[in-house]
């Protein structure tokens, strides 16, 4: 919060883990409060695609394999906006991007 | 440095092709710019660019002796296998196995042939690598796919791994009155291999009418195959002088080159059409990934390689 007001930039996973790469994991709430505490900062989604691959839960070291990463217009929280509304659009926003 | 000096007249002859190559594409754009064929001379000038760097790659591998040429094959294996396995759809289970061939077996695999150990390179990978890679997938217990995941790893080791490592194998060979000069050997195989594909994508540019596996690759036509493999051999033979062969030996290699490259580009393009994948990675403007300059490289080394020991060197 501290590095936001200060007008830097923060990457947040907003799954709070790492997935299966099977679906996108529920968002934690995080992000929400986060966005309600600095308004002014712009959210910028990003996929990762096929990292899940490089290093799976439960392993220690990961494969070589390319990934590509997406990057999406940004959102911006609206004063008051519930939280699972604001999850919700941050989640479309997301899933647009995943490539096919 | 100790560039070979057999070897400066090709590198000066390929930057005097590329040279002309680049004016042209320079040409083509300034006259050409914001026309319907826009795309194609971007993309041309984006490969002549590559080109440049891909040779100035090789040049200097090639200038740090033995090792660097080994080391920079042994990268290319790297790259090339990386590419493969994100188009395979392994599991999870998978993980320590693909962890072990990339950071493993390539390098394992390389350092068999600076050790000059021809009996382990020629069965590391089939014989033992081929045993151990179920196994590391077996033991995480998931029986899906096993059979088709198993063989999918095995094959990106294959062509990326061991096919590949035939290139710098030809440092070890024993060709009497050539000693020393076995560099040359590396040079005259990618040098016609890369040739022969870009002769037979001219040919079959300008000429090309009847397609070869239509469903697999539109490029390939039967007067491009034709006409590239001609002008290869004839190029093979030209420079027999540089080989330790006689100009019709040399000219018959190159045929052996270019039309072994030729099935290979073939039989990488099922794969590719299979995924749904034009290119194999974005490593290379213009060319797409590692893998998508290499697969004819990948199906002509072992053959070139073991026609070369068989007939000329000694054991």
């Amino acid at each position: 919060m501290d590095a936001l007001s200060r007008g830097e930039s923060l990457i947040f996973f907003p799954e709070g883990t790492r997935g299966t790469g099977d679906a996108l994991l529920p968002f934690k709430s995080g992000i929400h409060h986060l966005v309600r505490c600095v308004p002014r900062a712009e959210v910028v989604p990003v996929w990762i695609d096929n990292a899940y691959r490089v290093m799976p839960k439960g392993f220690i070291f990961p494969v070589p394999l390319l990934c590509s990463m997406s990057f999406g217009t940004p959102l911006r929280y609206t004063e008051g906006e519930p939280k699972e509304d604001f999850l919700f659009r941050l989640r479309s926003a997301m899933l647009e991007l995943r490539p096919q | 440095m100790n560039f070979p000096a057999e070897s400066i007249p090709i590198f000066g002859a390929l930057g005097a092709v590329l040279l002309a190559a680049s004016g042209v594409g320079y040409w083509l754009h300034l006259r050409y710019a914001g026309g319907p064929s826009q795309g194609v001379i971007d993309n041309l000038n984006a490969r002549i660019r590559a080109w440049w760097l891909m040779i100035a790659v090789a040049g200097s591998a090639m200038a740090l002796g033995n090792g660097g040429t080994i080391g920079l094959f042994g990268l290319l294996s790297f790259l090339a296998f990386r590419e493969f396995i994100t188009q395979t759809p392994v599991r999870r289970a998978d993980h320590s196995a693909l962890f072990f061939s990339s950071f493993l077996v390539i390098p394992a695999q390389y350092w068999l042939v600076a050790a000059n150990w021809y009996g382990m390179f020629a069965i590391f990978i089939p014989v033992y690598v081929f045993l151990t890679l179920p196994v590391l997938s077996a033991l995480f217990a998931d029986e899906q796919k096993f059979l088709q995941r198993t063989a999918e790893m095995q094959w990106g080791l294959m062509i990326c791994a061991y096919c590949l490592s035939h290139v710098p194998a030809l440092l070890t060979l024993k060709v009497p009155g050539f000693q020393g000069r076995e560099v040359q050997l590396v040079v005259f195989l990618v040098l016609i291999s890369q040739v022969s594909d870009v002769l037979q994508y001219v040919w079959g540019k300008l000429f090309g009418k009847h397609k070869i596996a239509a469903r697999l690759s539109p490029n390939k036509t039967v007067e491009g195959f034709a006409g590239g493999v001609l002008s290869a051999t004839l190029l093979g033979g030209a420079l027999w002088g540089f080989t330790p062969f006689p100009p019709l030996f040399a000219a018959a290699m190159a045929f052996l080159i270019a039309v072994s490259g030729f099935l290979g580009g073939l039989v990488m393009s099922a794969i590719k059409r299979d995924r749904g994948i034009k290119d194999w990675g974005t490593l290379i403007e213009g060319h797409g990934g590692t893998l998508d300059r290499l697969d004819s490289l990948c199906f002509s080394a072992p053959l070139f390689f073991h026609a070369t020991r068989y007939f000329y060197s000694l054991y």
